[in-house]
């Protein structure tokens, strides 16, 4: 063991771990003490720690006149250094480590149909956004299906669901699925429009003409401004007009289609509906669009009797 | 703004510490620095430490000190991003999921670098800026953040920074 003597009192052989210098002056134990009883005594000096290179600074021992190695500037015997660089994470921690990873994988296992699910969701607003309702539908009932216990979700697979009925003219599936969200959904959605629009459908393809008229026309009254809805009117009174011959629900019906063109600036999506419903009025036949297209493909022009 | 003695934060927060201490002691591994004292977790103050070897290895010194930054915050992510998921998107509760959303936010609200650990880098940045080593330099900037940060504990800096990490980013996510 080396020893070094206090520059501030009269011990002249203090073990070398045993003191401190600060400011470059050395002070054994009592002499630190009595110069600095306050850490804060301390603020702002240069401490440093001198290490007496023969004794181990961990355990303790003394090796005589060899020179240790240094673990970090600090002398440190072979035995401390091994257990230093292999000190164990203890068994504890690595079973909360464990524990902690289990956690994350049972996590996401668990809640992974919510992550399938969010994306089906977004799939489905992306097919809505392009008007494909049919990949909409089907998208957020996969959604449905993984989170059950989600009404949302059920209510949003009703509502595409129904709207993919009613684009493709199966008003009677529609009408259901629609009426049953109509409550839930808020009113940029346009639900009562489109249930409005099944029930009128249904009943066009139940050849109940009168309440076709009385549907188009409820529709109209609550928005006079829609082309669509004045072509609706001048359709259902096309279909009576073929039914009963009645010669007013064919002038009516015509009104209805300058009405309808007028508003629309001849828009292409009505000078087609009022195409078919010039056929109507001239052949008294009542027909589905996709019987109208089958029967004439290239579409129909109204020639003078 | 009320006060909670930090030893009762501790103990309910305690996921964090120990994780905190974990990851000091996983980048000494990995970098081979010795390891003299390990606390993993204790009622006091502090309520986890470990004492290392000195390093002249800037790197090592970095990952060492920064080392709890990265684990807490990623595993605050990770273990939160699941267990939100069905409460903000899809509004089901479940027990599990609070049960995970409190390890994830305890183990976030531990991910910053304590003052010491501040300490040490900035003392070793201070030398390796010489060598303009881009670590060194970025480590200026990140002391400070650490220095204000450990003031602002005392604001629930650190629970916020959990929350932040742990609901505010799965948040932004489904938004």
């Amino acid at each position: 063991m080396k020893t070094i003597a206090c520059d501030h009192c009269a011990k002249a052989s203090v073990p070398q771990n045993e003191t401190i210098q600060i400011e470059h002056s050395v002070y054994c134990e009592d002499c630190l003490k009595t110069h600095f009883p306050l850490d804060s005594h301390l603020e702002g000096k240069h401490i440093e720690k001198v290490y007496d290179p023969i004794v181990c600074a961990f355990c303790e021992n003394d090796f005589g006149s060899k020179e240790l190695e240094t673990m970090g500037g600090i002398p440190s015997c072979e035995p401390c250094t091994t257990k230093a660089r292999s000190y164990p994470f203890p068994m504890w921690v690595k079973a909360f480590m464990l524990g902690i990873a289990a956690i994350v994988l049972f996590s996401t296992y668990w809640n992974f149909r919510f992550f399938e699910a969010y994306e089906h969701l977004n799939q489905s607003w992306v097919a809505s956004d392009t008007g494909n309702f049919e990949a909409a539908y089907i998208h957020i009932e996969t959604a449905s299906e993984q989170v059950p216990e989600n009404h949302e979700l059920k209510t949003l697979a009703s509502y595409f669901k129904g709207v993919y009925y009613l684009q493709n003219d199966k008003a009677s599936k529609a009408y259901p699925l629609l009426l049953a969200c109509e409550q839930d959904l808020p009113y940029d959605y346009d639900v009562s429009r489109m249930v409005r629009q099944a029930r009128i459908s249904m009943n066009f393809d139940d050849a109940d003409y009168e309440g076709f008229l009385s549907g188009t026309q409820e529709q109209l009254e609550l928005d006079k401004s829609i082309p669509l809805s004045w072509a609706s009117v001048a359709s259902a009174l096309a279909c009576i007009y073929a039914t009963t011959d009645n010669d007013s629900f064919r002038l009516e019906s015509l009104r209805h289609i300058m009405k309808a063109k007028e508003l629309s600036s001849y828009s292409e999506e009505i000078q087609e509906y009022t195409m078919r419903i010039n056929y109507r009025l001239q052949s008294k036949e009542i027909i589905t669009t996709e019987e109208f297209y089958a029967k004439f493909p290239n579409g129909w022009e109204f020639k003078k009797e | 703004m009320f006060f909670i003695p930090g030893e009762i934060i501790s103990a309910i927060s305690f996921p964090g510490i120990i994780v905190h201490e974990a990851a000091h002691m996983f980048f000494c591994k990995i970098r081979k620095v010795a390891v003299f004292e390990a606390v993993f977790f204790q009622f006091g103050n502090p309520s986890g430490y470990v004492i290392h070897e000195r390093t002249d290895s800037f790197l090592s010194t970095f990952l060492i000190s920064m080392g709890p930054f990265f684990v807490n915050t990623l595993l605050c992510l990770i273990i939160c991003f699941p267990a939100y998921m069905p409460i903000s998107f899809f509004d089901i509760d479940s027990p599990l999921s609070y049960l995970l959303i409190w390890l994830g936010v305890s183990i976030g609200m531990h991910a910053i670098p304590s003052n010491q650990d501040a300490t040490n880098l900035f003392d070793q940045a201070k030398v390796e800026v010489k060598t303009l080593n881009p670590l060194a330099v970025l480590s200026f900037p990140l002391v400070i953040l650490i220095y204000i940060f450990n003031v602002l504990r005392i604001v629930w800096a650190d629970v916020l920074y959990g929350i932040a990490i742990g609901i505010g980013l799965p948040t932004l996510y489904f938004e």
